[in-house]
């Protein structure tokens, strides 16, 4: 009979021990809240009619499909000029486009509305053009501006899955449909599309996801007219009390993400395999003038679309515009305004609480995540064997809705000292939980990309155990984990859905503040949320800058 | 009969001249080896002659009409790629039937075709696998298949055998000759692989410095290369610059003495003239010291087993060192002396 070592045993406790760090907080505050959302249906009374379930699931899928349409009318044409062709400025327009995927929901919104809405930029523009009293554009409150909201959101996921695809696509493919007779629409439609298809099919399904569970942007920007999901649960939890009906609906919401996040996974598998590394396209310079003119519109489209709104965001909160003179003149005075507390009310926080209540959240998520992180990331080490399925429990709260996520907590955490009220650290808690599987995914690849030789090396010099993790594993992954940092950073600071459920009407952080700045009149207010909103972007924009400029293991450049 | 022209091609790649004023030749029934070393333009060639890529100079001419505004789906010209480009998205079957439904036809005849085609390459119980599920072997013989199917007016092989294990190469190349001469289309066929190029090729346009250095049957070409870059790339050893002493017999005198050739050599030499001599590595026959011509005289300086006998070095003076198979094995340190009969001598024009 073999008897193991103490020292076998004890390494097998501490595998263990890493793996239940994950393992206990996400039951804890992901499986025990969800479970609650779905027990308040049978636990709780709330008049339910099955009119008010239909109508925000069509209306949900409805603006989905819509939105991931245009996406793709936008992002598809986007990715072929990223992966086919070299142009001045490439790589800054490619940070442009990546941008909006960090951006909070709220400083979107914001950008938008300084943009378009009734005292955004082109309607101030048009009034003093036209002598007109009211704004021309009515584009606030419409299907329109989701969807436009949308586009700018995702287009970036479709640029980066679908170009990629696209640039690693082997170059013999297409030229061998040519020699075979194919005309190049053929070749399109008959080699390249059925080659890219797993990759434009996940893409799709990734943004149909995110249209599917957006919940800033119809609540900022589609105003009360519409309801999805997700600002259906939001308003039976806050405005109706109606628990049980928003118990229904995060069961109906959890029931489509869980079909759409399985099928996602399914392609995303099959996608790995039908990609042929190192024969990829060469980006080539754009030669005649079809396609000097087709490459110079798709640029100017792109930086029109994605620079218009956040530009529009800066420049609005440095302006006062006067309705009755019609003059409009810069100002700093949104940004002192935040720091007085104008009104003298009970419940008015002057933003720069906020905002130093969002730094202290996001850097208690920071910890948090990284904690989490760095722990799943060596379990996973430690116990190869098990690392799918660790993997796929982890990504479970990302699949979720932030709106559920929130409602869950309000349920489960209703009691002090335990409750939103007395324990404000819910709110980063929360941000964990969505913010965690990014610091894996950073530093998972990263540590399992450090050779055992490197190690060995070390100790056959003579290092101890610890010294060589201090020496060599440390440094390296030390990098990993302050990117996987920025994310949760960045992620925590912009982070709007659960914590519109968790935050206290006198603790509230920048996302939700702006939110309601935005939501009241005035041009003091207005002018102070996009205030903030600038505030908010500028720091998600560092944290974005940093990341890209930290190189790191196993990352492809396309 | 069909004929591919092909005249002063001239291509740049990354700013420095890759083909250099290429011309060439080739009719139907007949299999063009084009030989050159990797990186020499070979495959940027056909490439160019598929239209998948343009020449800055240079015309190719199908029949008398010049191709240079005929995109490559319209030239009906087959390539079979390095590495097959077989489609991971379309079955065996699927990818035969490629080139066929480009051209429009119905669905039972395209069956019909492919099911022909891949019995053809012995294929025929493949044609519902994945490609993914093929051997380097059996992605061959359905690149070969594809080709063919799309009935091309021209065929081109890029390496078609490169990725392929040395047994299996060997089989197939016997098998690849056939297929194309029944083919009875003009074939030209790319290999860097000179042994492969001979078994295969009518006729073999060695491609050197962006230009075809030679074109000639491969019997032509081992008999005369046309310079000492041809020889040495054709495994040629054993080089000694010399003289033509006399026409009639023909006699060259180097710093090894004086050797006499092969009369059929002596066309386009005169009496005075500068020529370089290559003299065969194996057949030589060791000797007892006698003074007379067609002897190398050396030094053993190694001796090392090989599958065909001996490879033997030997220090001939005047920094010349050669090599020699020999079925003996001399002690390293021992004077030897061959001789070398006039047929295993090799002249170049200097």
């Amino acid at each position: 009979m073999m008897i193991k070592a103490p020292a076998g045993k004890l390494r097998d406790i501490t595998r263990h021990l890493l793996w239940l760090i994950p393992l206990l907080f996400l039951v804890l505050f992901f499986f025990i809240p969800l479970g609650k959302v779905l027990l308040v249906m049978v636990s709780r009374d709330g008049s339910v009619s099955v009119p008010s379930i239909i109508k925000p699931l069509g209306f949900t899928i409805w603006q989905a499909a819509l939105s991931t349409l245009l996406t793709f009318i936008v992002g598809v044409p986007a990715a072929y000029v990223f992966s086919h062709f070299r142009f001045i400025g490439k790589r800054s327009l490619r940070l442009l486009v990546t941008l909006p995927f960090i951006l909070p929901t709220v400083v979107v919104a914001a950008g938008f509305n300084a943009l378009l809405g009734p005292h955004g930029w082109l309607n101030l523009l048009l009034m003093n053009a036209f002598n007109l009293t009211s704004p021309p554009i009515s584009i606030l409150n419409t299907l329109g501006v989701i969807l436009l909201a949308h586009v700018f959101y995702n287009s970036s996921i479709l640029i980066r899955v679908v170009g990629s695809a696209w640039s690693a696509l082997d170059v013999d493919m297409p030229e061998a449909g040519a020699v075979l007779g194919a005309s190049p629409l053929q070749v399109f439609l008959k080699v390249t599309l059925p080659l890219l298809k797993p990759s434009l099919l996940a893409a799709g399904l990734l943004v149909f996801l995110f249209d599917f569970t957006s919940f800033g942007v119809i609540l900022l920007l589609g105003g009360p007219a519409f309801s999805t999901l997700e600002t259906e649960i939001y308003t039976q939890t806050l405005s109706m009390l109606n628990l049980r009906m928003a118990g229904i609906l995060s069961l109906v919401q959890l029931a489509c993400t869980l079909v759409v996040t399985v099928l996602y996974a399914r392609v995303n598998a099959k996608r790995a395999t039908t990609l042929k590394p190192g024969k990829g396209i060469k980006p080539q310079k754009p030669i005649g003038s079809t396609q000097k003119l087709f490459i110079g519109l798709s640029i100017l489209f792109l930086i029109l679309l994605f620079i218009s709104p956040i530009l529009s965001l800066v420049i609005r909160s440095i302006i006062s515009f006067d309705a009755a003179s019609g003059i409009s003149r810069f100002t700093i005075a949104n940004y002192t305004g935040l720091f007085t507390n104008a009104r003298q009310s009970f419940f008015y926080v002057p933003p720069v609480r906020a905002a130093l209540n969002s730094l202290g959240f996001a850097i208690l998520t920071v910890a948090l995540a990284l904690l989490l992180g760095i722990a799943t990331a060596y379990a996973q080490k430690r116990l190869p064997q098990k690392k799918k399925w660790i993997d796929s429990v982890i990504m479970l709260p990302l699949g979720t809705s932030a709106v559920t996520l929130g409602l869950g907590f309000l349920i489960t955490f209703n009691k002090p000292p335990f409750d939103i009220a007395s324990f404000p650290v819910l709110i980063p808690i929360a941000h964990t939980l969505i913010a965690f599987p990014f610091v894996l995914r950073s530093v998972a690849p990263v540590l399992a990309s450090i050779p055992r030789n490197l190690m060995d090396a070390g100790s056959i010099l003579g290092a101890s155990p610890w010294r060589v993790w201090w020496n060599v594993e440390a440094p390296i992954v030390s990098r990993a984990a302050l990117v996987g940092g920025l994310y949760a950073f960045a992620i925590s600071l912009g982070e709007f859905g659960a914590t519109s459920f968790l935050a206290r009407p006198d603790l509230p952080t920048l996302p939700v503040a702006i939110y309601r700045f935005l939501s009241q009149p005035g041009e003091t207010n207005y002018g102070q949320a996009l205030a903030m909103a600038t505030l908010l972007l500028v720091l998600c924009g560092m944290a974005m800058a940093l990341i890209e400029r930290i190189p790191l293991a196993g990352s492809r450049e396309y | 009969m069909d004929t591919l022209k092909v005249t002063n091609i001239h291509k740049e790649y990354d700013g420095a001249p890759l083909l250099n004023g290429l011309s060439l030749e080739v009719h139907s029934g007949e299999i063009l080896c084009l030989l050159g070393r990797s990186g020499s333009g070979k495959s940027t060639l056909l490439r160019i002659i598929a239209g998948l890529e343009h020449p800055e100079k240079g015309e190719v001419v199908w029949n008398g009409e010049n191709l240079a505004n005929t995109p490559a789906h319209l030239r009906k010209f087959g390539l079979m790629f390095q590495d097959y480009a077989l489609f991971p998205h379309r079955n065996v079957a699927e990818n035969v039937a490629f080139g066929l439904e480009m051209m429009g036809l119905p669905k039972n005849k395209i069956s019909e075709m492919v099911k022909i085609a891949l019995e053809r390459v012995n294929m025929g119980a493949f044609a519902q696998r994945s490609v993914a599920e093929l051997s380097g072997g059996e992605q061959q013989r359905v690149a070969l298949a594809r080709a063919l199917a799309a009935q091309p007016r021209l065929l081109m092989l890029d390496e078609p055998l490169a990725a392929l294990d040395r047994s299996l190469r060997l089989e197939l190349q016997q098998e690849l000759s056939t297929q194309l001469h029944q083919a009875g289309i003009p074939v030209i066929y790319v290999t860097h692989d000179q042994e492969e190029a001979v078994i295969l090729g009518d006729r073999l346009a060695i491609l050197h410095d962006g230009e075809i250095v030679q074109n000639d049957a491969p019997r032509q070409v081992y008999a005369a290369p046309a310079n000492r870059w041809v020889a040495e790339f054709l495994g040629m050893k054993n080089f000694v610059g010399g003289q033509v002493s006399s026409m009639n017999p023909l006699i060259v005198t180097t710093f090894l003495g004086e050797f006499e050739m092969n009369q059929s050599l002596a066309t386009g030499l005169k009496a005075g003239l500068n020529v370089t001599l290559s003299f065969s590595s194996e057949n030589a026959k060791v000797i007892d010291a006698i003074d007379s011509g067609n002897i190398i005289r050396g030094t053993i300086t190694a001796c090392n087993f090989r599958e065909n006998g001996f490879l033997v070095t030997l220090d001939a003076g005047h920094e010349i060192a050669m090599e020699f198979v020999l079925q003996v094995a001399p002690p390293v340190g021992s004077p030897i002396t061959l001789e070398i009969l006039p047929s295993l001598i090799i002249l170049l024009h200097d």
